[in-house]
């Protein structure tokens, strides 16, 4: 029999860190008994990829050591864990240890589906290729923007959920912008190509967006899906969501926003829901089934966005959940499914959405973010950066 | 709000190893400390004849004349008491804001990120500035030159100007959208 802990949380990102950060804050004689069970090296500040992407923000900047990021009292199991058997109150871990807890939090994010696009992987990071989703290539997106001399730019959004339902576009609008400065946007049809009915999902921010779609001349293709890359022949295949007829697009350059899905190791788990997210509670986040497991962040199964800024408001709710059954009190901090995306449409410019549960707006700052501010822009390049390693990954923000 | 708060405080006191320790020393101390208790009771008895004693009370009067608390006193304290849960929201909230700021300062990563966009957006007014003079050396000379003395009212005619409002309404957002303690 493996090791014991109060507290496992699988999965040292985002969520994983701010909820063990918390926790600690709040009970101090946790220390030594929360355990992050995650096999990385490195953690990183993924928002921040679209503007590297664009060039305007360095790699490096986005990651940090792992032990930098785990919080003091916490104790990191650097290890992958392979199965739940939430009726022990166990998890197995990928070299065969398993661990038992007393509460365990759910945090381990998304899976890229990168075999989903036949293709894709083999012609990624080379020959115009580019994808914002993985920490190696968000670099030559940018490559592959400043070496684009005209033809088609193509974006595309994928038929499943993704992290960060702006990303696919912000990158689009920044290259848009660069070719405008460069002179070669005439020679240039930018095309999104994405499996969405629409360009965003909350009516208020669609209603700007369209305007900036129609502004940039962007043609955009709506219930396309991308199913095939070409690289021998610069092919891009779509398949039409509704009719499923197929069309090929000549692409000079394509940024791909892969298709993702719930870690296998979850979707095979009896944690899992019918979609394969960890099944929790909308409004607590505890289990729907087993009362001392929480789940938050990318694998949680909520309906609403996938992002960092949920997880801001989710982390306290699951830090307070389980203090107060850790104490015998009643549960009583709930999510109202806050999420937020602060979509990039220039290298100056930026429109904060944010909403919660139900698709309905709801704003932080005392003005009309539905408008293309560049305040906006230089909160989330230069203040959203330090807030998120020194305010929410310590637990206080 | 307040008392669910202090009672959680006191189960993540009773948390505490060092808690836990003192509370056992206290068990092992128990039998000394009924002798000390019947003590105490003789020394109570001694203290209900001092009580009864006139002239020892004469003094004890005049000591309490002596310090000022007044009927205004025990009101303000009680308005301060009344308060406590708004000041404690309040302290919560700086307690966010220094703590903050401390993790950013003693993250050097950070400061040197946030030096790097500072340097950034004043590159461009540096280009605009003299040839050969930097910003700095001109807003510095313009400092020195400046024999006009600025007081508290030069500073409120500033805040007036439009661009410092726009800043500090800026700031204003920020901190208001700060969690709150409930969030
Ligand atoms: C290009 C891009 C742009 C984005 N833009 C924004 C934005 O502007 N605003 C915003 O709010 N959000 C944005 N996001 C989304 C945001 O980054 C994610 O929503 C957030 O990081 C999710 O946090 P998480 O903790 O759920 O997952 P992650 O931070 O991805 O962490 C998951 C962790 O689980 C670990 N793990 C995986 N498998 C296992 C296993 N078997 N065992 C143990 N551990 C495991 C991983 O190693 C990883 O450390 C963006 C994301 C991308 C990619």
């Amino acid at each position: 029999m493996g090791k014991h802990y109060r507290i496992i949380i699988v999965g040292g990102g985002s969520a994983g860190i701010s909820t063990a950060a918390r926790l600690l804050n709040g009970m101090k004689s946790l220390a030594g008994d929360i355990a992050i069970i995650d096999p990385a090296d490195h953690h990183y500040y993924q928002p921040l990829w679209t503007l590297v992407g664009g060039g305007a923000a360095k790699k490096e900047d986005t990651e940090r050591s792992m032990k930098e990021v785990i919080p003091e009292g916490a104790v990191w199991v650097q290890q992958a864990v392979a199965s739940f058997d939430p009726k022990k109150n166990e998890v197995k871990l990928e070299n065969g240890e398993t661990l038992s807890y007393d509460y365990l939090v759910a945090a381990a994010g998304i899976e890229i589906h990168w075999d989903g696009v036949k293709g894709l992987k083999e012609a990624l990071g080379k020959g115009g290729v580019c994808s914002n989703y993985s920490y190696d290539y968000t670099d030559y997106t940018w490559e592959a923007i400043r070496s684009f001399k005209g033809g088609n730019a193509v974006f595309t959004h994928p038929a499943t959920p993704v992290k960060c339902g702006g990303a696919p576009q912000k990158i689009m609008y920044l290259a848009e912008d660069h070719f405008s400065r460069t002179g070669i946007r005439d020679q240039t049809n930018v095309i999104f190509g994405s499996a969405n009915p629409a360009i965003f999902d909350v009516q208020k921010y669609r209603d700007t967006l369209e305007k900036v779609v129609a502004r940039k001349k962007i043609d955009a293709r709506f219930r396309q899906n991308l199913i095939e890359i070409r690289a021998d022949k610069k092919e891009a295949v779509f398949e039409n969501l509704d009719t499923k007829e197929q069309s090929t697009v000549k692409y000079d350059m394509i940024h791909v926003t892969p298709p993702m899905r719930a870690p296998s190791f979850i979707r095979n788990s009896p944690l899992a829901g019918e979609n394969g997210w960890v099944d929790v509670h909308p409004y607590t986040l505890q289990h729907q089934t087993y009362e001392n497991v929480f789940a938050l962040g990318d694998c949680a199964d909520l309906p609403t966005s996938k992002t960092g800024a949920a997880i801001r408001k989710q982390a306290p709710v699951v830090a307070e959940n389980v203090l107060a059954l850790l104490k015998e009190e009643p549960m009583k901090a709930t999510y109202d499914g806050y999420s937020s995306c602060p979509l990039v449409t220039g290298y100056n410019s930026l429109v904060l959405a944010e909403f919660k549960y139900g698709k309905i707006p709801s704003e932080s700052f005392p003005l009309n973010q539905a408008k293309e501010r560049r305040s906006m822009y230089i909160m989330k390049k230069d203040l959203l950066p330090i807030m998120y390693w020194d305010g929410m990954l310590k637990g206080i923000m | 709000m307040a008392v669910s708060i202090s009672k959680q405080d006191w189960v993540d006191e009773l948390n505490k190893p060092e808690v836990q320790a003192s509370l056992q020393k206290l068990i092992e101390k128990l039998p000394d400390l009924t002798t000390k208790i019947e003590q105490a009771d003789h020394l109570l008895t001694f203290g209900q004849s001092v009580l009864e004693d006139e002239r020892t009370m004469e003094k004890v009067k005049m000591k309490v004349d002596s310090i000022n608390i007044d009927i205004n006193t025990l009101e303000a304290a009680l308005r301060l008491l009344e308060k406590l849960p708004l000041l404690l929201e309040l302290m919560e909230k700086l307690e966010t804001v220094v703590r903050f700021a401390e993790n950013v300062l003693a993250d050097e990563k950070s400061i040197a990120y946030l030096q790097n966009s500072v340097e950034e957006y004043t590159e461009p007014l540096r280009e605009k500035a003299e040839k050969g003079r930097s910003l700095w050396e001109e807003v510095q000379a313009k400092a020195e030159a400046n024999s006009q003395h600025i007081s508290i009212f030069t500073v409120l005619k500033w805040m007036k100007d439009p661009s410092v409002q726009r800043i500090l309404s800026y700031v204003q957002a920020l901190i208001e959208t700060l969690p709150k303690k409930s969030s």
